[in-house]
């Protein structure tokens, strides 16, 4: 194991630690609860059924919402790339809404696509487009001339050369947007799940809060954070190989 | 005792010794005082390596380098570097500003940091370029600053490691014949890397020429004696470079025989 | 000569009179595409159209209830901007130059990057209270972690010439880091504050809903309750509208007060 793998792990150990101490010696469990004592209240909630049931609708969320956001994010991206008036007579529009949040969309996506599964679709789209958009237009930005002039050198047109240079060059810059999209789609999981669910990590965090049980708000964050870890892990590995030649510095 | 020694220096990079990490093993070489040192070899044979470890940015693994006798622990003013590129210049301050930035180190008052600062950027030909940022200005131009920022120091030893490498053919001319008048009034121990044997004869009192790595050290050294200045078109300066360029020659043959068995 | 310069100029005015309608296009098309969307939509006041929306947002002026809202949460906004970006620097600079604490701090960063400033909203409320302590540690909260990561990106990407150099001329310590650490790292600080700014902006509504009793987030939030979908509008694009002009000003401002640091996006 690393020495950065052993810091890292002893910090958060000691930071576990001293959390225990003092949610058992200084605050009562309704203020900050005790690490063991979320656990437990997980364990309950594990083994009744809801935890897992919980886990698998905002999982089944994110993986439409990120891909779907990432799908539309770099087909944007690349159109906007490819074609330099659609990029300077839409940025416009996309740096204006890149400032509203997926909250503030609450009330008319609940009122356009209703309480199912499409609305909470929408939201965690919305957010991961914004990131996967902005990341693939910055790898655009970075394109080099030089590798463009040898393409048309050796009898590439505009289409080749988009398919066979800029594309690939961007293809880093993509993957890089989807991982920060990652986080904000996790992030949106809880507006998403304000929108009428019934169940969900980020619907456990909220319902926790009207039922005053801290315990249950928190198991709701640290499965959130636990499965936003793994996700991030797998994307991770995944693309490291089947992008190998890019070489991803991940 | 000469001013400059580096006694059986061994260097490599990780903990154990193998077969690839050795970059110098039992390297010696002496500079006298005032001396105009050149080192040459082929790429990837630890001259910048040895440029480093008199610099202070990293210490021998085995044997010592010593200035007046004394080893090497840390960089500090009595050894100025000039890098190659412009990575070292900071893109914040105008050129003015660079260079007097280790006057300012030295806790020099504002007014004598200028004007000597001032004095050096009319003397390498940027007196009319001291406002200017780095960015604004060509790489000619770059290393120009940097040679007055280290000579601004009073150093007694300036350490170069390939200054000239990234300019074009015609500036690095103009640069090597400037560098020669400046280091000549300056009386400072030079210690000089470059792979280019025709800027080595025009610059150098005494020229060393590194065998092909790993675990590289001298192989041979000139003493230059032709007249200055020199001039690049004469007989004598082809059957120096004729001269080097046999031993430097057969050390490059190393280094490309053994890539294309890699 | 001067004729040619006319021409030429009068030929630039018509180009940039032609992109700024072609820019300016697509926010047309998007107001009638929401006309049009409005009128068709079966529950008329839960869909109000441009037109609508515009008459509410007159009221709301009228009433001076948005200019307050505005004022109050722009208030926020800098409050939570600026002390999340100092404590991101702060923290960034930290992890860029010691190994052992960017290996501590990372896991915890490296988690709290998955949790939106929502989720935190009842632990805030029950330890700093419902008054604007609570609402100023939620945009402190965002901000801080993008200012952190990218001060950590330009500290761990300082050329080693750079540094070498300074040591060459004696400087250590404080004066290394004053002299050359911070300066080489400001670029990615301000890259890092102007995308800061932005979270700061979209956690207002997270950050009013806090026992807030003005403000845009509040607005949005409030008008929620009672199905005033007009009143949703007017805030967000009041939001939008802010965000957009509060970049533009960061970009200038940095252009202006940094122009020697010339950050990459500005």
């Amino acid at each position: 194991m690393s020495r950065g793998a052993v810091r890292g792990g002893g910090a958060v150990l000691l930071f576990l630690l001293v959390w225990e101490i003092a949610a058992r010696m200084i605050f009562v469990p309704a203020v900050l609860p005790a690490p063991s004592a979320i656990a437990a209240e997980g364990w309950a909630r594990w083994l009744s059924g809801a935890l897992q049931w919980d886990v698998l609708m905002s999982a089944s969320r994110l993986a439409v919402g990120f891909a779907a956001g990432s799908l539309l994010g770099a087909f944007l991206g690349l159109l906007f790339g490819a074609f330099a008036p659609v990029r300077r007579i839409l940025e416009p529009l996309v740096q204006f809404l890149r400032f509203i949040p997926p909250i503030a969309w609450l009330t008319p996506v609940l009122i356009w696509f209703g309480i199912g599964e499409e609305g909470k679709w929408v939201l965690i789209t919305y957010t991961t487009t914004f990131m996967v958009l902005l990341n693939t237009l910055a790898g655009f930005a970075e394109q080099h001339r030089d590798r463009m002039r040898a393409a048309r050198v050796f009898g590439a047109g505009s289409w080749e050369t988009f398919r066979h240079v800029r594309l690939p060059a961007t293809v880093p810059w993509i993957l890089g947007g989807m991982r920060i999209g990652m986080g904000n789609s996790f992030q949106t999981l809880i507006v998403a799940e304000m929108l009428a669910s019934n169940e969900g990590l980020g619907q456990l965090i909220l319902n926790s809060r009207l039922q005053l049980s801290t315990e249950g708000m928190f198991v709701g964050i640290a499965g959130i954070a636990v499965l936003g870890i793994l996700a991030d892990s797998a994307f991770r590995a995944a693309t490291r190989r089947m992008f190998q030649r890019y070489r991803l510095g991940w | 005792m000469s001013f400059i020694a580096f006694r059986e220096v061994g260097f490599r990079y990780g903990e154990r010794e193998d077969a690839g990490n050795s970059i110098l093993r039992g390297l010696d070489l002496e500079i006298s005082r005032g001396t105009f040192y050149v080192l040459l070899g082929p790429s990837g044979c630890g001259k910048t390596t040895a440029l480093n470890l008199l610099a202070g940015f990293e210490a021998p693994r085995s044997g010592s380098v010593l200035v007046e006798g004394r080893p090497v622990q840390q960089p500090g003013m009595d050894r100025v570097v000039i890098f190659q590129g412009d990575d070292s210049l900071y893109p914040w301050l105008t050129a003015l500003e660079n260079v007097e930035f280790p006057l300012r180190m030295m806790g020099l008052g504002a007014a004598e940091r200028r004007s000597r600062a001032e004095a050096w950027l009319a003397r390498v030909g940027l007196a009319n370029h001291a406002a200017k940022f780095p960015h604004q200005l060509s790489g000619g131009m770059k290393q120009r600053i940097q040679i007055a920022r280290a000579l601004v120091c009073d150093a007694p030893v300036l350490l170069m490691d390939e200054p000239f490498g990234a300019l074009d053919a015609q500036t690095r001319t103009i640069l090597q014949d400037e560098l020669v008048d400046i280091c000549a009034g300056s009386g400072a121990t030079v210690l000089f890397i470059t792979h280019d044997i025709a800027e080595a004869i025009i610059l150098a009192d005494r020229i060393g020429v590194m065998r092909a790595g790993p675990g590289s050290a001298l192989k041979d050294e000139f003493e230059l004696d032709l007249p200055r200045p020199r001039n690049r078109g004469s007989v004598e300066f082809a059957a120096v470079y004729d001269r080097i360029q046999r031993v430097l020659g057969e050390e490059v043959q190393k280094v490309v025989m053994r890539e294309a068995a890699a | 000569m001067s004729a040619a310069v006319a021409k030429l100029s009068g030929q630039g005015f018509l180009h940039h009179l032609t992109w700024l309608v072609l820019r300016l296009l697509p926010f047309v098309v998007m107001v009638f595409l929401w006309d049009f969307a409005s009128r068709a939509f079966d529950v008329p006041v839960l869909f109000p159209g441009p037109l609508s929306t515009w008459n509410k947002a007159i009221q709301l002026i009228a009433d001076g209830q948005l200019q307050a809202d505005i004022l109050i949460s722009l208030w926020r906004i800098t409050v939570g901007f600026v002390v999340g970006s100092l404590l991101g620097m702060t923290l960034g600079l930290m992890m860029g130059l010691s190994r052992p604490i960017a290996d501590t701090l990372g896991p915890f960063v490296h988690t709290l990057r998955f949790i939106g400033p929502i989720a935190w909203i009842s632990a805030v409320m029950m330890w700093f209270g419902l008054g604007e302590t609570s609402k100023v540690i939620l945009i402190v909260y965002t901000t801080t972690f993008v200012v952190l990561i990218s001060t950590m990106i330009g500290v761990m990407t300082i050329h080693p010439n750079k540094l070498r150099a300074a040591r060459v001329f004696g400087a250590r310590g404080f004066r290394l880091f004053a002299h050359v650490t911070l300066p080489a790292a400001l670029p990615h600080v301000l890259t890092g504050a102007r995308l800061a700014m932005m979270n700061s902006f979209m956690t207002i509504i997270a950050a009013e809903m806090v026992a807030a009793r003005e403000g845009l987030g509040f607005l949005i939030f409030n008008s929620r309750q009672w199905m005033e979908v007009d009143a949703i509008f007017v805030g967000m694009i009041t939001l939008g509208l802010l965000g957009l002009l509060a970049d533009r000003l960061m970009a200038l401002l940095t252009r202006v007060l940094f122009r020697r640091f010339r950050p990459a996006d500005a």
